[in-house]
């Protein structure tokens, strides 16, 4: 049977005046149900593009890309997706930007209040129920914008470089709540980052990524047990993923040192 | 409004620096002999208003409904036209194209036309401060409208958001300010196009007053109607600031110096 999540032979190349594009050449991809999934690469890779192909976002130019059996053509119904960006409305309160996204897909703002109150109480935000976005951090923001993207409860949910503009501190937190929550539902998560110790943490799988063209160069599966501690990135073992996936990079020339 | 004038620096130099100019025009009317019909001093453009006032506050208010209807008739057909422009490529080439050009042409030359497709009553000075006030609003619409983030955009199309959502909930919310923007533009114009109907219509309001006072070589009267236009033109004004700050607590534009909304935790 295959995946949950497949793509098979993805290739996207843009057209410009110039020469073509290839921004993604020959991606091949099994996910299944219930991963957790980084891909990590340089600026450049085609890791977003990935991602937005998949989100039904971007037209693919050849190849298979398919979500439980069926192929993607415009954004699935059972999808939720963080943004680098939070893009939160400033004119609604947190609870308001959470409900937004029933309010989108034409459901039942009242029946979907709970779970937004629910989820938002999860990622700490209990408090901040009521507030506008201008008044929140950076990190909270990002979390109301996680809040918005589980309230309908997709079993798949990507994730764009969600903490890459947080501080060290703030992305620690987020990334053992984003564990815990993954954990806890067993959705599956294709996350992207370019920090090779944050996909390290989360993944149970990591991609890596090369450019000139976008492709796959390796997948390097983590079997550390979970939940992960934060300090699991101190063990010899979790040094040995880092080294393995940087390794990997200085062979593609990525690392000059 | 007592308030403002007193307890704030700002007020207090804004009427400190009226009565000092009033003063001194008081003064050089009086020591200079200058004739009244060429230059009247303060003290008797107020009596002047004193001697007829119902009249001249009945005028006015003549004038301020027409100034309104023009303008909500502005805002109404501005933000259609403009909406229809944002999501059909058909009336971007065409309607809007044309509305540029229309634009280059002076309005209040298009003023006597009305009066001959519409008549002398309200109608063709309510169509001609509509002219003038829909540019600024139907342009800075579209290009609020047209400004929305593309991944704003986004994420209301992996929520499956249909088109009319995306319209109400993120470009609409998204464009109001360049609409209020666009209509305190506007509403200055719609008072230009309302005087400027007056006076080719007739019949009544400030521009009319004005009309009939110049033909009589009464310019105390004249005065007292630029004075009442004055104040009409600034509480239009300070009225759609009012609903602007009511809607806009949101926008960076409404809000203080910054640092006044701190961040609060982590």
């Amino acid at each position: 049977m295959a995946g949950f999540l497949e793509v098979k032979g993805l290739n996207k190349i843009y057209r410009s005046k110039r020469a073509p594009v290839h921004a993604l050449r020959d991606v091949d991809l099994d996910i299944p149900e219930g991963e957790f999934l980084c891909i990590v690469g340089p600026s450049g890779c085609g890791k977003s593009t990935l991602l937005r192909c998949i989100a039904g976002l971007e037209p693919i130019s050849s190849g298979r890309l398919a979500l439980q059996g069926s192929q993607i053509k415009a954004p699935p119904k059972n999808m939720g997706v963080v943004f680098q960006r939070d893009l939160l409305l400033e004119w609604r309160n947190v609870l308001d930007n959470v409900l937004i996204a029933a309010e989108f897909h034409g459901l039942d703002r009242k029946s979907h209040e709970g779970r937004a109150r629910e989820l938002l109480s999860l990622f700490g935000l209990k408090d901040f129920i009521d507030r506008y976005p201008r008044e929140l951090s950076g990190g909270m923001r990002q979390r109301v914008s996680i809040c918005r993207a589980l309230l309908t409860d997709p079993q798949l949910l990507l994730m764009d470089e969600p903490f890459g503009a947080l501080d060290p501190f703030t992305r620690d937190e987020l990334n053992s709540e984003l564990q815990r929550t993954w954990l806890a539902t067993g959705k599956t998560v294709v996350f992207i980052t370019h920090s090779i110790s944050e996909a390290a943490y989360l993944g149970s799988r990591v991609v890596i990524m090369a450019r000139n063209p976008g492709r796959i160069e390796k997948i390097i599966p983590v079997e550390l047990e979970r939940p992960r501690g934060l300090d699991v990135r101190d063990t010899a073992r979790f040094a040995e993923y880092v080294v393995e996936i940087r390794e990997t990079f200085r062979e593609l020339g990525i690392y000059k040192g | 409004m007592k308030h403002f004038w007193l307890k704030t620096e700002r007020g207090r130099s804004i009427l400190l620096t009226t009565l000092v100019l009033l003063a001194l025009w008081e003064a050089g009317v009086r020591l200079s002999g200058v004739r009244e019909f060429m230059l009247p001093a303060p003290s008797k453009i107020v009596m002047e208003f004193f001697d007829s006032p119902g009249y001249l506050l009945l005028q006015s208010l003549d004038t301020l409904r027409t100034t309104v209807a023009g303008f909500a008739l502005a805002v109404v057909l501005g933000v259609i036209a403009a909406i229809g422009i944002v999501y059909s490529r058909f009336l971007d080439r065409t309607l809007y194209s044309l509305l540029v050009a229309m634009n280059a042409v002076p309005k209040v030359a298009l003023a006597p036309l009305f009066v001959i497709w519409l008549g002398t009553g309200a109608a063709p000075k309510i169509a001609i401060a509509m002219l003038i006030a829909i540019f600024p609003i139907l342009i800075d619409t579209v290009l609020g409208l047209k400004s929305t983030d593309p991944e704003m955009l986004d994420m209301a199309r992996v929520n499956q958001a249909s088109k009319a959502k995306v319209l109400w909930k993120i470009r609409f919310p998204n464009a109001l300010p360049s609409l209020f923007a666009g209509m305190k533009v506007g509403v200055s114009f719609a008072l230009v196009g309302t005087i400027v109907g007056e006076f080719v219509a007739g019949g009544s309001g400030l521009g009319h007053v004005i009309l009939v006072a110049q033909g009589s070589f009464d310019t105390p009267t004249v005065f007292v109607a630029l004075a009442l236009l004055c104040v009409l033109g600034v509480v239009l004004f300070k009225a759609i600031e009012m609903v602007e700050a009511r809607l806009l607590g949101w926008h960076a534009s409404q809000r203080g110096p910054a640092g006044e909304i701190a961040a609060v935790g982590s």
